[in-house]
């Protein structure tokens, strides 16, 4: 079994001369590890250049550049500047480890235990991932604002208080927004790794005597340290950059936080890429630091794999009388998560204007907002396109990724170079969408290749921002399955390609639907890039919900979302069923 | 006899060969004449120079030709729609194609593309603020109906190399809740609502430099600063768009709202929420501007709706369709006419040292409330 220090692997044993050496010779292997770093760096360079470029110089992208530190200074020197990146750091620390304790306990519930939640809860907490996030924040408004929040003016009219008790415009109400939106994400983030976990070792120290808390203390968290610890600097770079929630709940309240200070260093008139790129390069030093921890906390990945040679049976874990309080336990945050912003956004979408539900509102509701949303512009066009482009990079990202953190985990190659393709490939999660969005325009314009002007840009930059994304659910999958299963397969004469494709992706297919669910996700709600490459024919489900946000629409956006929440649930639903299905076939 | 034949002679042979040949020397010159440029900077020299009766006429005969305009937008889709529908009734044959982006976004696209020499779009519209930043990537094209605007609703012209239209201004409005502040209690001015009884109360825009700009000048700097900071006092909340901050009020968010359009609140009563709104006095007027890229695939397409959307019927159509706008061709009828707008300032293009200057002030006092 894997626990720390009985480990013995096969590959220590394995001779220079052994099979799996002869199918992959060295000479061939290097260059395929070659061709995949000029692919990740086809993909990156532009817009870490473009980053890079643009914090060392003053002039904009196209123009002969003048070289100047003028940038740096000012985005490192000024007292504010600090204080928004401590506040950053504070309010990302603290969403991080809140999306990951919820996340990750709804995802166990789900995927471990034998609450009953299991059936829907996977999809009720995937659908609010559809929920643009500025819609998320201002259905949060609608509730908890100190003046005209729903819950809040309730609450003084049951209980005759004078003032609002809860204020979402707080530090720990931008928390509760921002934590709130990641959980589904966080919920994806664990499936797969609760669902590919062998139960061996829990099922030895129950027989020990070992309480549930114990083992869960003991056995079941410090085994899944790769996804929690990619998980949390995930969710806190993330964090970082978050913008909906700072702009929405963080300006009104008078947070300045640093995501702010890139957003206000665009939209000054010129926009100052120069000092966005310099703040960026913050971001960019927190990914490398993130992907170092990450490294020295999963080095032994022995210590992590669960799934080896022998047969396992993921257990179903009984609660006992703990069931009712993690069932309810799920059921509030679905209710939290899922629920009550989408009765929100249901509620709006009915009616002309945002206010209170009452008998002369419900006067009011009429279907006017759902055929506004119809015939607004390209808005089905738009949602077809974005469905297409999120499946496509959700597929294409996954396969670049798996096959990037299969080399890490696994190639034994020069270690320069599988370094150089990891930190390569974790690079983009620290580019704000904007700044890749420029790049990669000013990029395509320059390349006399076809791709400005077509939805190939789209895709381009959508690999692009989600590689990282792809790269650590895969890896995280990846860091479970023992070395042993693929060696046993090269032992016995299976071609390299053989082994890749009949042990290593057959094994981590949850894994890999969780990433392209993900990354698709990701992708359809991703709107700072998609608006600048988005041209005549190609517009995107994010850019029209932009628009209808921008343009005073809201109630007609509701009506938008509430239809496309409608369509791609069922969507969800089926990718959900080939989940299990999949789960099953591991099982 | 041969007199009859002499004739047939002149007829069919003579008289047709001194004609080709009177054809062959006239020609070159007709085809200079009549052929118009196909693009490039020759495009706005010949269209400058044609009277505006038969500058129409060609400029309908070459945009039918070309059959496209992609146009540049920083205003939302559906606002774009009136405009393209209106455009397609008298030009049906003419596609527009509408790419939907923000006044950040469009300039940095534009100005990319003008750079790499790939400009794709024919025409675009954005708040006059950033025309000066885009002002290399514009066409110097002034439409036949320039002269009957009020000049405060033009922007550069044929010998500054650019030349722009406000086509629409928005006014700013300080709007309530009809359900929490009576009409007599109501502000009417911007001095009223900087009463500190309205703290916490209040709410208006993230970007209000124009505000401060125009201050400046209007009150002096030592009156500005000081009307300003109490304008900040009031800790107003922050949206970062005039249509969010519409919505705020229409939610409940806050109860009074200053540097709104009057657009939206006037859409906002016809959906029946309880606002209400004067006009803010002095006046402030953002405006949405019209200009043809220099580099237009299809100038004359790009020229013909621009010349479509500053005609005193077009805008009449608009005034109609959003009611709260005001218009600056003199020759048509509105429902909101500027002269009835005492004192009406109209944000113009704002040049990047005063922006620099307005910007650390507005954050100094609205956002970071130093």
């Amino acid at each position: 079994m894997s626990a720390p220090g009985i480990e013995t692997t096969i590959a220590s044993k394995v001779p220079a001369s052994s099979p799996r050496r002869r199918h992959f010779p060295a000479l061939a292997r290097n260059l395929a590890l070659a061709a995949l770093i000029l692919v990740v760096g086809y993909l990156i360079i532009p817009p870490i250049g473009a980053l890079l470029l643009g914090s060392a110089t003053d002039t904009p992208p196209g123009v002969a550049p003048h070289f100047t530190s003028s940038s740096l200074v000012y985005a490192y020197t000024q007292r504010d500047h600090y204080a928004s990146m401590l506040l950053s750091v504070e309010f990302a620390a603290c969403t991080a480890t809140l999306v990951l304790l919820v996340g990750g306990a709804l995802a166990w519930i789900v995927a471990r235990t034998d609450s009953p939640l299991g059936r829907m809860a996977d999809i009720f907490t995937l659908v609010p991932i559809l929920v643009p996030a500025i819609l998320f924040a201002t259905g949060w408004l609608l509730l908890l604002g100190p003046r005209g929040g729903m819950l809040n003016l309730w609450a003084m009219q049951i209980f005759g208080l004078k003032s609002a008790p809860l204020n979402l415009y707080s530090f720990w109400g931008m928390v509760w927004v921002g934590a709130l939106q990641e959980i589904p994400l966080a919920f994806l983030w664990f499936w797969p790794a609760f669902k590919s976990m062998n139960s061996d070792l829990e099922d030895a120290a129950l027989m020990s005597g070992a309480s549930a808390f114990t083992v869960i203390r003991r056995i079941t968290i410090p085994l899944l340290r790769p996804a929690v610890v990619s998980g949390w600097i995930m969710f806190f770079i993330y964090g970082l950059g978050a913008l909906a929630v700072p702009l929405m709940i963080g300006i009104p309240a008078g947070y300045v936080m640093y995501s702010t200070e890139i957003y206000l260093a665009v939209q000054r008139i010129p926009s100052d890429l120069n000092l966005a790129s310099a703040y960026s390069l913050a971001l960019l030093a927190a990914s490398l630091i993130g992907v170092y921890v990450y490294h020295r906390a999963t080095r032994d990945l022995s210590r992590f794999t669960t799934v080896t040679g022998k047969a396992f049976n993921p257990r179903i874990q009984r609660l006992g009388r703990w069931r009712p309080v993690a069932t309810a336990f799920g059921i509030l945050m679905l209710f939290l998560v899922a629920l009550l912003p989408m009765l929100v956004l249901l509620w709006n979408a009915f009616i002309p204007f945002s206010q209170l539900p009452s008998i002369a509102a419900f006067k009011l509701m009429s279907l006017k907002n759902f055929r506004a949303a119809l015939e607004y512009g390209e808005a089905i066009q738009a949602l077809i396109n974005s469905v297409v482009l999120g499946i496509a990079a959700g597929v294409v990202t996954t396969v670049l990724g798996c096959t990037i953190a299969w080399c890490t985990l696994r190639l034994k190659g020069p270690k320069f170079l599988l370094a150089t393709l990891d930190q390569m490939a974790t690079l983009p999660v620290a580019m704000p969408g904007l700044i890749v969005g420029v790049s990669v325009l000013w990029f395509y314009l320059l390349l006399p290749l076809p791709i400005y002007g077509s939805s190939w840009i789209l895709l381009i930059a959508y690999i692009t921002l989600h590689l990282p994304y792809a790269v650590r659910i895969c890896g995280s999958g990846l860091a479970q399955l023992h070395h042993e299963l693929e060696e046993a397969a090269a032992m016995c004469g299976a071609h390299w390609f053989t082994v890749f494709r009949r042990i290593v992706l057959a094994l981590l297919a949850p894994s890999l639907l969780t990433s392209v669910i993900y990354v698709g996700l990701r992708s359809f709600r991703e709107y700072s890039a998609s608006i600048l490459l988005a041209s005549p024919g190609n517009q995107v489900f994010s850019v029209m919900v932009l628009d209808m946000w921008d343009g005073g629409n809201l109630n007609i956006l509701c009506a938008y979302v509430t239809m496309v929440t409608a369509v791609l649930g069922v969507l969800v639903a089926l990718l959900s069923w080939a989940a299990r299905r999949f789960g099953v076939k591991v099982a | 006899m041969a007199t009859a034949r002499f004739k047939r002679l002149l007829q069919r042979c003579i008289f047709p060969a001194i004609a080709t040949l009177c054809l062959q020397t006239l020609a070159p010159s007709a085809s200079a004449q009549g052929a118009p440029p196909q693009s490039g900077p020759a495009v706005w020299t010949y269209l400058a120079a044609l009277p505006p009766a038969q500058r129409m006429t060609v400029l309908k005969q070459e945009a039918t030709r070309e059959g496209k305009l992609v146009l540049y937008g920083a205003i939302a889709i559906e606002r774009a729609q009136i405009l393209i529908d209106l455009f397609h009734k008298d030009y049906p044959n003419i596609d527009v194609q509408f790419v939907r982006l923000t006044t950040t976004e469009l300039p940095q696209r534009l100005m990319i593309e003008q750079r790499a020499n790939r400009v794709n779009a024919d025409a675009a519209i954005i708040t006059s603020d950033r025309l000066d930043i885009m002002s290399a990537a514009l066409a110097p094209y002034e439409p036949t109906s320039w002269s009957d605007f009020d000049p405060r609703f033009l922007n550069g012209g044929k010998d500054k190399g650019w030349a722009a239209v406000n086509y629409e201004v928005m006014v700013e409005a300080i709007a309530w809740r009809t359900d929490r502040i009576s009409k007599n209690q109501a502000p009417k001015t911007l001095d009223d609502v900087a009463d500190p009884k309205w703290k916490g109360r209040t709410g208006t825009v993230t970007s209000l430099e124009h505000l401060v700009d125009s201050y400046g000048t209007l009150y002096g700097q030592a009156v500005a600063t000081e009307k300003v900071g109490k304008l900040a006092a009031l800790d107003n909340h922050l949206y970062p768009s005039i249509a969010g901050l519409s919505e705020g009020l229409g939610s409940g968010q806050i109860d009074l709202a200053w540097g709104v359009s009057a657009m939206r609140i006037i859409r906002l009563q016809k959906a029946g929420a309880p606002v209400d709104f004067v006009y803010e006095s002095p006046a402030f007027g953002v405006p949405d501007a019209i200009a043809v890229t220099t580099q237009a695939k299809n100038p004359y397409a790009a020229a013909l709706f621009m010349e479509f959307l500053t005609s005193a019927k077009t805008l009449e159509a608009v005034d109609k369709a959003e009611p709260g706008l005001v218009f600056g061709n003199r020759k048509g009828t509105y429902s909101k006419p500027v002269a009835s707008l005492r004192g009406l300032t109209i944000f113009g293009p704002i040049s990047e040292s005063n922006y620099r200057t307005e910007n650390r002030e507005v954050q100094s006092l609205f956002i970071r409330r130093n």
